[in-house]
């Protein structure tokens, strides 16, 4: 069988390491629950109700950016963001320094970092204020992007790979920090936000993508796909409140994603020359239990394909953009593909809109 | 309390909780009338359960398809 033209051509850049960080104050579900229980019980009456929503979105526990008793203190916006100020500089400089040791790198090695996050709000961004603690170069590149989601992870990759393309000799660093349970609202107690209370954790990755002349080994960013939804804007998101962020979601995720993944990753792979078939590895950001099934048949995978995402919701919960990042790290780490192989990078979030990478192991 | 109070307590649930504006009749199917997600059908029953001090059996919640097999639920959880 004759080679496929892709795996000749050069990659756009090529995904040289990847880190994690995540702040010291892990929980286990069932502690979490004992807690929040008695701040439900202020209005609400059936508890084992709540507690089973709970369980079945399959946590089994969650990193905190703050020990849990102190929650209760925070008055408000001000209050949250100023702990999210803090706590991001601290889980992203050690994300940063994992990645770029792990990718052989120095801090000075980096020529553009892209920050990503959608639980807290910065001027001067994270990635300067961490430009000063990592000593980056002062002619580093800074792009910070807020309100992409869940899919900024893998959006991140993508965006991070398509400035290497033009930047062959040059690093870049993504870093996604999420500290979601500094955006929990106490007052809504609503059924969308008691999910939201049982689903999402803290955490940060950051990634190192270096362009094609730099050589570092790694998998390879092939082509990129973004795909937008039309009037899907109340799908997911934020409503800005005096509170701070409100949770919007709605019960059609997993219906959009039915409705769209498949023909929009057949479509992009088709353009490749490519079919699902030739994937060897999916890293798919873990939404939540039914949408990680709904991602499986959409994609006609079996839930073992979608183990390591299985694997990290269970581990630490939904890290919105992180949480495709630290998949990624483990598929590196303990499940690499095959030299040569196909492998898809895909996350779905707010817009609504699905972000695919095709790489080559 | 009367089927009919019951049935203006799912009401009020229905106004406040689901964004329901019409009026609400027995007969009605809760997710073809109403137009209820699963989301929404779960924010009625935890509502229906803090107005009426109550928790619903599942088994029985499992059967509900029209308002008024919720009425009937809600009573045999009163009644009990």
């Amino acid at each position: 069988m004759a080679e496929h033209p892709l795996r000749r051509r050069p990659g756009l850049a090529s995904i040289a390491a990847v880190g994690e960080a995540f702040p010291p104050n892990f929980y286990d579900q069932e502690t979490l629950l004992g807690a929040l229980r008695t701040h439900w019980a202020t209005r609400h009456f059936n508890l084992d109700r709540l507690a089973a929503l709970h369980r079945n979105v399959l946590v089994g526990g969650r990193h905190l950016a703050l020990p849990i008793e102190a929650y209760a203190g925070l008055r408000g916006f001000g209050d949250a963001n100023d702990a999210w100020l803090r706590v991001a500089q601290e889980v992203g400089e050690a994300a940063v320094r994992r990645a770029l040791e792990a990718a052989g790198l120095a801090p000075a090695d980096v020529d553009l970092m892209l920050f990503v996050t959608v639980t807290g709000v910065a001027t001067p961004s994270i990635e300067a204020r961490l430009a000063n603690r990592l000593g980056l170069r002062p002619d580093l590149k800074r792009l910070p992007v807020f309100g992409l989601g869940c899919v900024a992870g893998a959006a991140g990759i993508a965006r991070a790979a398509d400035y290497l393309a033009g930047h062959p000799d040059e690093v870049a660093v993504l870093l996604s920090v999420e500290l979601c349970s500094l955006t929990l609202q106490r007052d809504d107690l609503s059924v969308p936000n008691l999910i939201a209370s049982g689903l999402f954790g803290d955490g940060a990755a950051a990634a190192v993508l270096a362009g094609r002349r730099r050589r570092l080994p790694g998998p390879q960013v092939v082509a990129t796909r973004s795909v937008l939804y039309p009037d899907t804007e109340r799908v997911m998101g934020w409503d800005v409140t005096e509170g701070g962020f409100r949770l919007v979601l709605s019960a059609e995720v997993p219906d959009v994603v039915r409705a769209h993944l498949r023909q929009d990753v057949d479509a992009f792979l088709g353009d490749h020359g490519l079919d699902r078939t030739d994937i060897a590895s999916w890293v798919a950001h873990p939404g939540g239990p039914k949408v990680l099934v709904a991602m499986g048949e959409a994609l006609g995978i079996g839930e073992d394909v979608l183990a390591p995402a299985w694997t990290s919701l269970r581990e630490v919960g939904n890290l919105s953009s992180t949480s495709v990042l630290l998949v990624l790290q483990d598929v590196m780490r303990h499940h690499r593909p095959v030299r040569g192989s196909w492998g898809m990078i895909l996350a779905m979030g707010p817009g609504f809109c699905s972000e695919l990478v095709l790489v080559r192991w | 309390m009367t089927d009919r109070e019951i049935l203006e307590g799912i009401a009020a649930v229905a106004r406040e909780h689901v964004g329901f504006g019409g009026e609400l009749q027995p007969e009605m199917r809760l997710v073809e009338s109403l137009g209820l997600d699963s989301l929404k059908l779960l924010t009625l029953a935890v509502e229906v359960e803090n107005r009426f001090r109550i928790c619903l059996d599942p088994e029985d919640e499992a059967g509900i398809e029209t308002v008024a097999d919720l009425v009937a639920t809600i009573r045999k959880q009163l009644d009990a």
